[in-house]
C-alpha cells in the first residue's frame, strides 16, 4: 500500500506532499474570505448569541440576565414578538408561493417560440433589476388610492371604493404581498434555465404516448422542474422572512402595526430602543424560525423533488 | 527562454496567495495621518533652525494643541462658512478641530452616533436630537456643562429657556443650544381672501377662529375627495397633538415624562378636536390624501398652495421658499389659543452635547461658546435660515429671513415673523417620553387608529394605552 501512494503522490522537495502543499495553497487562497467570513459574519454570529443573554446597550456596562430576554420576547403583552412574527408568517406563505407560481407561468410563457421573444424576457426581467428603496418609493405612488394606476385601474372595472391599500390595516400586508411580484423576473430566468434543459426526447416520448399540452406539462415539464422550484421555494422563504425595507420606508410597521415584521422589530429594539441584547436573541429567535421552515422543506424535498438519473421511489 | 518565464499553476497560485496576503496586511497598516504627524515632528527641528519658514512652523504648533473630533450635519453653503470660520478658531484659541460630517435624516444621524458610542469610537462634541438627548444624559456618557458656566459665571439667559429646560436633569445642563425651532401656523393669505377669510389678528387667534377659518377654506369635489385643504395637522404626538393638548391646558405627561396623562379630560378634549378635524369636520387631509396632494420632500400641501394652513416650525422656511417663490402670498401666526384662553407651543431640541469620556473638556468648552455663540447662529441663519437660539440676535434673522422672502416675492414685504420671536417666552421643549421610543412603540399604532385609518376613537383607546405607558421602563 505504502508503494502505490509514494507511486500515485510523489513527493515534492522537503517533508510536505504535494497533496499537502496544495491543501495549504488552496488556504491561502481563500484566506481573505475566510478571514471576512469569521471576522465580519461567524464572529459577531456568535457574539450575538452571547449577548442575547445580556442586558446590553453598550452605552453602560452590560448586566447577565440569562434567558429573560427569550421568556420577554414571547410571554411579556406588550412586546410586539408573536404580533411581528404572525405578520412575517403571513407576508412568507403568500408571497412566496405566488412568485413561485407567476415566476413559472411567465418562463413558461417565455420558453415558446413566439416573435420578439428576446425583448420580451428582457421586458419582464427589467423590473428585477431595479430593487430597493426606489421600487418601495414607487409602489407608494402605485398603491395611492386616489391617484395610483392600480385604484385607476379598479375604478375603470367598476369598483368605485377601492382599497386605500398601505394606508389600511386591513389591506396594507396584501399590498406588500402583491409588491412582492416586482421582483417575480428573477426567479423566472431561474425557471427559464431549468425548463430549457428539459430534453427535447421526453416530449416527444410523452405526444407518443398520447399526452396532450397538460399531460406533458404534468409528466414532463414539472417533475424536470421540482430541483429549480425546491431552489426558489428555499430561497424564497428565506428572504420573504426576513422581510425589512418595504415595511420600513412604505409603512414604518403601520398603519397599527399591519405590516410590522419580525426584522423591523429586530431594527427597532437594536437601532432605536438601543437594547442590543434583546434585539439579539430576537435574531437568533428568528434565525431558527427560518432554519426549521428550511429544514421543513429540505425533508419534504425527496417526496416531491426529482433529479434526473436517480431512480424512481 | 520564453517558456522559462511562464509562471506555471503552482506559481501562478503562489504569487496570487502572497498578493492576497499582502492586499491584507496593508489593510491593517498604520493610519497615514499618524505618519503625517511624525513627518511633522521631524520638521520641527529644522523649522527651529530655520525660523523664518513660518507657515511650516504653524503647522508644527498645532502637534501639541488639543484635538477634539467634531460631528455635525450643515447644508453645504452653511458648511462651508462654518470651517472658513473654524480655521480663525483653531488659530485664535490654539485647539484643533476636527470636522465630521454626518449626512442623513435626524433619525439616522442620532442612531450613528449612538453607535458610535457603543463602539467607544464617539466624536468629542456632537449635535444631539430631541429623544435621545434624554438617552444620553440617563446614560451618564455626556458631560454637564455647570462646572464651566460657574466658573466663568457664563449667561445661559442669553438663550431660549425651553432649549435649555429640553438639555436639564437634576439642575445639571447636559445640551448647549444650537438653533430653536419654534412651532406654529404658516398662513396661504390668497386662499383666505378667495374664502372670504380676513388675516387672522394673532392676539385673538384661537381654535374656534382656526376652526372656522379652515371650514371656509376647504374644498372637496362631490366624491368627496379634497381639492383643496383648510388646514394640515401635523397628528405626530410631539409636533401637532402636544401643543394641541397643552393649549387645552392637558398635560402629555407628568413631570418626569413616564406617567401618561392623555387620558385626562382636557388633552382628551384636545385629542378628539384634532381627530374631528380629520374625520368628522374634513378640514385636514387624511393621511392618504396627504401623499396625493403633498409636493415632495416631506412639506406636506403648503408649497403648492392647496391648503389655507399649515401647522409647522420656523424651521420650514429653510427648505421652502424658493419653491413656493411668487406662487402666493403668505405669513405665520401664533399657534392657536385654546377654549381657555391658553396658548402653547413648542421649541425644537436639538443640542450640541460633550462626550464624557473627552480628554479635552475644557477645550470642548471654548469650542461650544464659538459654535452656539452669536457668530455662528449667525451662519446657521444666513445659511440655513435657522432661527437663532440667542434670543439678542432674533431681530437679525427676522430682518434676514423677511429680505429672503421679499426678493422671491415682493408681496411678502408684510410677512409677519414676530409670532416665533414672540413665542420664546412661552414656548416648551418639544415633547419627548423618558422612554421614547418604547413608549411611541405601543402609543403610535394607537395614533395610527385614531388619526390614520380612523378606526378608533380617543374615547375608547386613549384611557388604555395610558395605563400601559405607566408601566413602560427605558
Amino acid at each position: 500500500m505504502n508503494t502505490t501512494v509514494s507511486a500515485t503522490v510523489p513527493r515534492a522537495s522537503g517533508h510536505i506532499t504535494n497533496q499537502t502543499r496544495e491543501w495549504i495553497w488552496g488556504y491561502i487562497c481563500i484566506l481573505p474570505w475566510l478571514l471576512g467570513f469569521l471576522i465580519f459574519t461567524a464572529g459577531p454570529m456568535v457574539f450575538s448569541f452571547y449577548l442575547s443573554f445580556f442586558k446590553a446597550d453598550y452605552l453602560t456596562a452590560s448586566v447577565f440576565v440569562g434567558l429573560q430576554n427569550y421568556w420577554t420576547m414571547f410571554f411579556d403583552p406588550i412586546e410586539f414578538w408573536m404580533l411581528a412574527l404572525r405578520n412575517t408568517a403571513v407576508y412568507a406563505f403568500t408571497s412566496v408561493p405566488i412568485n413561485v407560481v407567476l415566476a413559472l407561468l411567465i418562463a413558461i410563457l417565455l420558453n415558446q417560440k413566439v416573435k420578439g421573444l428576446a425583448l420580451w424576457r428582457t421586458i419582464f426581467y427589467l423590473p428585477a433589476v431595479v430593487q430597493g428603496v426606489a421600487v418601495s418609493l414607487l409602489w407608494i405612488w402605485l398603491f395611492h388610492p386616489n391617484y395610483g394606476p392600480i385604484s385607476g385601474f379598479l375604478r375603470s372595472i367598476g369598483i368605485q371604493n377601492p382599497p386605500l391599500w398601505i394606508w389600511s390595516e386591513e389591506w396594507a400586508m396584501p399590498a406588500m404581498v402583491i409588491m412582492s411580484t416586482w421582483g417575480v423576473g428573477g426567479s423566472m430566468i431561474i425557471f427559464l434555465a431549468g425548463l430549457q434543459g428539459v430534453p427535447q426526447s421526453l416530449y416527444d416520448a410523452a405526444s407518443i404516448d398520447g399526452a396532450g399540452n397538460w399531460g406533458r406539462f404534468r409528466f414532463v415539464t414539472l417533475p424536470m422542474m421540482t430541483p429549480t422550484l425546491f431552489f426558489s421555494v428555499i430561497m424564497g422563504l428565506i428572504g420573504a422572512w426576513q422581510m425589512f425595507s418595504q415595511s420600513y420606508i412604505m409603512t414604518q410597521g403601520g398603519p397599527n402595526n399591519a405590516t410590522l415584521t419580525a426584522v423591523l422589530l429586530i431594527y427597532r429594539k437594536a437601532f432605536e430602543q438601543f437594547k442590543l441584547g434583546y434585539a439579539s436573541a430576537l435574531a437568533w429567535v428568528l434565525f431558527v424560525i427560518i432554519l426549521v421552515f428550511s429544514l421543513l422543506v429540505i425533508r419534504s424535498s425527496t417526496a416531491w423533488v426529482y433529479y434526473e438519473g436517480e431512480l424512481a421511489k | 527562454m520564453d517558456s522559462a518565464k511562464k509562471l506555471n499553476r503552482r506559481q501562478f497560485l503562489r504569487w496570487s496567495a502572497l498578493a492576497a496576503g499582502a492586499a491584507t496586511l496593508s489593510s491593517c497598516a498604520p493610519k497615514t495621518v499618524e505618519k503625517v504627524v511624525q513627518q511633522t515632528v521631524e520638521v520641527k527641528e529644522t523649522v527651529v533652525q530655520e525660523a523664518t519658514v513660518v507657515k511650516e512652523a504653524t503647522v508644527v504648533q498645532t502637534v501639541d494643541w488639543p484635538k477634539l473630533r467634531w460631528v455635525y450635519n450643515p447644508n453645504t453653503q452653511s458648511q462651508a462658512q462654518t470651517l472658513a470660520a473654524l480655521n480663525k478658531f483653531q488659530d485664535d484659541n490654539k485647539i484643533r478641530v476636527e470636522f465630521e460630517p454626518n449626512p442623513g435624516d435626524w433619525g439616522s444621524i442620532t442612531q450613528k452616533m449612538l453607535a458610535s458610542f457603543a463602539a467607544g469610537d464617539a466624536p468629542d462634541i456632537f449635535i444631539q436630537y430631541g429623544p435621545y438627548v434624554r438617552m444620553c444624559i440617563d446614560k451618564s456618557i455626556v458631560l454637564p456643562y455647570n462646572p464651566f458656566i460657574e466658573k466663568e459665571s457664563f449667561d445661559m439667559t442669553q438663550f431660549v429657556q425651553g432649549q435649555i429646560d429640553a438639555g436639564t436633569k437634576n439642575g445639571q445642563i447636559y445640551g448647549f443650544p444650537n438653533y430653536c425651532g419654534i412651532w406654529g401656523t404658516w398662513v396661504n393669505l390668497d386662499l383666505f381672501e378667495q374664502a372670504g377669510v380676513p388675516k387672522p389678528d394673532n392676539d385673538s387667534w384661537d381654535i374656534n377662529a382656526y376652526l372656522e377659518a379652515a371650514q371656509k377654506v376647504v374644498k372637496r369635489d362631490s366624491n368627496g375627495n379634497l381639492l383643496q385643504a383648510g388646514t394640515e395637522l401635523n397628528n405626530a404626538l410631539e409636533f401637532g397633538l402636544s401643543p394641541a393638548i397643552w393649549s387645552y391646558g392637558g398635560e402629555v405627561s407628568d413631570e418626569t415624562r413616564t406617567q401618561c396623562r392623555m387620558s385626562e379630560p382636557k388633552a382628551m378634549e384636545a385629542l378628539q378636536v384634532c381627530a374631528d378635524m380629520v374625520w368628522k369636520y374634513k378640514l385636514t387631509p387624511s393621511a392618504a390624501e396627504s401623499a396625493a396632494l403633498a409636493t415632495a420632500g416631506g412639506w406636506g400641501l403648503f408649497p403648492s398652495g392647496k391648503t389655507g394652513m399649515r401647522d409647522d416650525g420656523s424651521w420650514f422656511f429653510c427648505c421652502n421658499m424658493e419653491a413656493i417663490a411668487d406662487k402666493f402670498h403668505y405669513t405665520v401666526i401664533p399657534h392657536w389659543k385654546g377654549p381657555d384662553g391658553k396658548r402653547a407651543t413648542f421649541c425644537t431640541t436639538d443640542l450640541w452635547m460633550t462626550n464624557a469620556k473627552t480628554k479635552f473638556p475644557d477645550a470642548c468648552w471654548t469650542f461650544l461658546k464659538w459654535i452656539g455663540g452669536p457668530d455662528m447662529n449667525r451662519v446657521r441663519m444666513t445659511y440655513e435660515h435657522l432661527q437663532p437660539a440667542i434670543k439678542s440676535i432674533a431681530p437679525e434673522w427676522v430682518k434676514a429671513a423677511t429680505d429672503y422672502a421679499v426678493s422671491l416675492n415682493p408681496k411678502e414685504s408684510d410677512l409677519d415673523l414676530q409670532p416665533f420671536i414672540d413665542a420664546y417666552e412661552y414656548a416648551r421643549p418639544m415633547f419627548w417620553w423618558a422612554c421614547h421610543t418604547a413608549v411611541m412603540e405601543i402609543l403610535q399604532p394607537v395614533l395610527d387608529q385614531i388619526y390614520t385609518t380612523g378606526k378608533g376613537t380617543v374615547k375608547d383607546l386613549i384611557p388604555p394605552i395610558c395605563e400601559k405607558i405607566d408601566k413602560i421602563t427605558c
